[in-house]
């Protein structure tokens, strides 16, 4: 009887909503951090190192201007300088600040990777800290679904740069992100797998060797590479759908990249006259009506091939930027990421070259 | 089949816990004795939240800039009393406004220093009753459900946390842990499916055509932020009609979104359709709708006539088309003022960071707009209402 009382004031207390929210919050709480740059407030982890306290994060989150550094006391810590961790495949960062003193985490042991971990988001407009579920599996970062029924999540853009911490309290990682297909590049994976952003966990170890860089060239440099990943899958989007019908008006919405605008007022431009054409088709007696038809689809095609060359060309735009020789990449994993986004810019490129032709070919606008 | 003893209580055991657990957290919101410490704020009808707390052994009058927004700055006491105040200060980092007042007797809170992750707290909110000219006092519960340096959640039940703004947040030892803000709302995707979109309380509407767009948009007012009390928050003296009417600016914005929004749903779905607009239509927008049922009365006569011949109408249609055009850049042009107005309201950094994130919400409903208008110019009035038959 004792046992079974004992047994169910222990799953009475667990029943307790609060530990929804709570878990290893309070026990990691000296040690969090809410960076805020331009774009909004991201989470870090404050961790003392041989060489000095350092807030750990990930380089994707510097795409502007540093704002602040505070300790969830309020405090502001000072950045002193910036260290990327000298692996092609880990985004980590390390900023060292004026801080003497860091909060109670400690750095996991390596033993054992698997199991349930906590992960520390940020609001981005107001920086507060809560507590998400996930776990650590052997083939990466997996989110718990926010709600019973409902699907895990594979991507959280807000919580990249969070610290993953595993049950027993230790720090295990940063959480970053995989945008782009890293072994396949053809147009056809580029238009299905470039939707499924992933985060991943960037694993933080004893001993990794750091390079130092320049805060600024380092934001200048995930700008840019942001502003590419941004854009593509807005553009796959749009070329999918005018190579499918290229005579067919592109509905224009919010989330098409700006830059893309004058491309689909200039291809629906093209075809606003179709309705007009075909009713003058049908007015005409039999013979006249086709053969106005026949120069009606030359002059239509005539004017659909160089729109779709205009729109291969946003590809090599990005792909030469991308690995331009100006570009003195600030770390191994920005210019490795640089380099993987370049490919698929080009298979991209050479992918909508032959996708483009066929399509004129193939569909009559008439 | 008889049960043993122990069996029983173990069986009753967790209902009754349960029922402990309900009742000790339903006393603990009940149990609040101390409303003379709160105030409520009154403008003409509307009223809103404050408390009166002890800072730095002064005792002030403290609420939220949303609060000030919603009720004004005239702060009345529990007995209906007005309070007298001497000056108005607001925190240059966070949502806090306070009002020094004359008589330091008056009962007031203290603050408590910290804040815990899933601690229990109470939030108590006065609101006054125009019917019974009394106040009325409304208590909601939550644990704290994140932690930020100058602002945190609870994770309230609470549907319109809005209407809390100005409240005090209390610990389990009666202790004020912060004050109720507001988040800050933002455009929702809604897919068409599933949602039907209403004027008034008399039209509802579903998509007809394959051109019309795949989403409608409604408003994520977010959750319950709140201010953390902090002791070096620096405080910026203001002047209390400028501190009001900038309150109330944004304020007026999230009421006018609420009467926007149905508007722009119907539009977007069709908009060479009239737009049938119930009693509540909001008095800015009237005349646009007038105009622009007035312009549309005879298109569904148009467009049969474009089906019917279109080489013929052809030039009716480019009208039609300009004129859809005209009405869309004329019906954006509401958001874009609301954006313009409250990008002004810079009286603290708190406040224009607030702002400019709120305005960002107007510009988005500006490009969604003009999206759809231009999209117009390519697509044929009868196309727009015919492509469900067409495909």
């Amino acid at each position: 009887m004792l046992k079974k009382l004992i047994l169910f004031m222990i799953l009475s207390s667990c029943a307790n909503p609060g530990i929804l929210f709570g878990g290893n919050f309070e026990a990691a709480r000296d040690s969090l951090v809410v960076i805020e740059t331009e774009t909004g407030c991201r989470s870090g982890i404050l961790m003392k190192m041989d060489d000095g306290v350092f807030v750990l994060t990930s380089q994707n989150i510097f795409k502007d201007r540093l704002i602040s550094i505070k300790t969830l006391s309020g405090k502001a810590l000072k950045p002193v300088s910036f260290e990327a961790v000298s692996d092609e495949q880990n985004g980590l960062l390390r900023i060292k600040t004026d801080s003497t003193e860091a909060g109670k985490v400690l750095f996991d042991d390596g033993k054992k990777t698997d199991g349930e971990v906590s992960i520390f988001k940020t609001s981005p407009r107001f920086g507060i800290i809560s507590e998400l579920k996930g776990s650590m599996q052997k083939d990466g970062l997996k989110l718990s679904p926010a709600e019973k029924n409902k699907p895990a999540p594979a991507f959280i853009e807000t919580i990249i740069g969070s610290p993953i911490i595993s049950k027993s309290g230790k720090l295990l990682g940063v959480v970053g992100e995989k945008g782009i297909p890293m072994t396949q590049y053809r147009w056809i994976e580029i238009k299905t797998d470039l939707f499924g952003r992933k985060n991943m966990a960037f694993p933080v170890k004893t001993g990794q060797s750091w390079v130092k860089l320049d805060s600024k060239q380092m934001a200048i440099q995930c700008s840019m590479i942001s502003d590419a990943e941004v854009f593509l899958p807005g553009f796959a989007k749009i070329a999918e759908q005018w190579c499918q019908n290229p005579y067919k008006p592109i509905d224009m919405t919010v989330d098409q990249p700006e830059k893309m605008k004058a491309w689909i007022q200039a291809s629906n431009g093209t075809i606003k006259d179709i309705p007009a054409i075909i009713e003058k088709i049908k007015d005409g007696s039999g013979k006249m009506g086709d053969s106005m038809k026949n120069v009606s689809i030359s002059e239509l095609k005539d004017q659909a091939r160089p729109i779709g060359k205009r729109l291969c060309d946003f590809c090599p735009f990005y792909q030469r930027n991308l690995t331009s020789s100006s570009n003195k990449w600030e770390s191994p994993y920005l210019k490795k990421k640089a380099a993987d986004l370049s490919e698929v810019y080009k298979a991209a490129y050479e992918g909508i070259c032959k996708e483009f032709e066929n399509s004129i070919e193939g569909k009559q606008p008439l | 089949m008889t049960m043993s003893r122990s069996n029983i209580i173990f069986f009753i055991l967790p209902f009754l816990s349960a029922f402990l657990l309900i009742s000790s957290s339903k006393a603990a919101e009940q149990n609040f004795s101390s409303p003379e410490k709160l105030v409520t704020l009154k403008n003409g009808g509307t009223s809103s939240c404050g408390f009166i707390a002890k800072q730095d052994g002064k005792t002030y009058v403290f609420t939220s800039l949303h609060a000030i927004g919603m009720g004004g700055s005239t702060i009345l006491k529990k007995d209906g009393k007005p309070v007298k105040t001497t000056q108005v200060e607001i925190a240059s980092d966070r949502d806090i406004v306070r009002f020094s007042i004359d008589d330091q007797t008056m009962p007031a809170f203290d603050f408590g220093d910290i804040l815990k992750m899933d601690e229990p707290c109470t939030v108590v909110t006065t609101s006054l009753n125009p019917e019974k000219n009394v106040t009325d006092m409304k208590i909601s519960s939550g644990p704290v459900a994140g932690v930020g340096s100058a602002f945190f959640n609870i994770a309230s039940s609470e549907k319109n946390p809005y209407m809390l703004a100005g409240s005090p947040v209390i610990s389990k030892d009666g202790k004020v842990l912060g004050v109720v803000s507001a988040d800050i709302p933002s455009l929702m995707k809604v897919p068409m499916a599933v949602k039907d979109v209403k004027v008034g309380k008399k039209q509802k509407q579903k998509p007809k055509s394959k051109s019309a767009p795949e989403f409608n948009y409604s408003i994520d007012w977010g959750g319950t932020v709140c201010t953390r009390i902090s002791n070096d928050t620096k405080w910026i003296s203001v002047k209390p009609q400028e501190l009001t009417a900038t309150a109330r600016t944004l304020s007026d914005s999230r009421n006018f979104i609420n009467g926007y929004l149905p508007v722009l749903s119907v539009w977007l779905l069709n908009p060479y359709a009239q737009i049938n607009a119930g009693d509540d239509t909001l008095p800015d927008i009237r005349p646009w709708l007038d105009e622009h049922n007035k312009k549309t009365e005879n298109n569904a006569k148009y467009i049969s006539n474009i089906r019917e011949d279109a080489n013929h109408f052809q030039e009716q249609a480019r009208q039609m088309q300009d004129s859809a055009r005209s009405d869309g850049v004329r019906f954006s042009a509401f958001s874009s003022s609301r954006s313009t107005a409250i990008r002004n309201s810079k009286l603290s950094p708190y406040m224009e960071f607030y702002s400019s994130e709120m305005a960002k919400m107007f510009d988005e409903i500006c490009q969604i707009i003009s999206a759809r208008y231009s999209t117009l110019s390519y697509i044929y009035p009868d196309d727009l209402v015919t492509n469900d038959s067409k495909n």
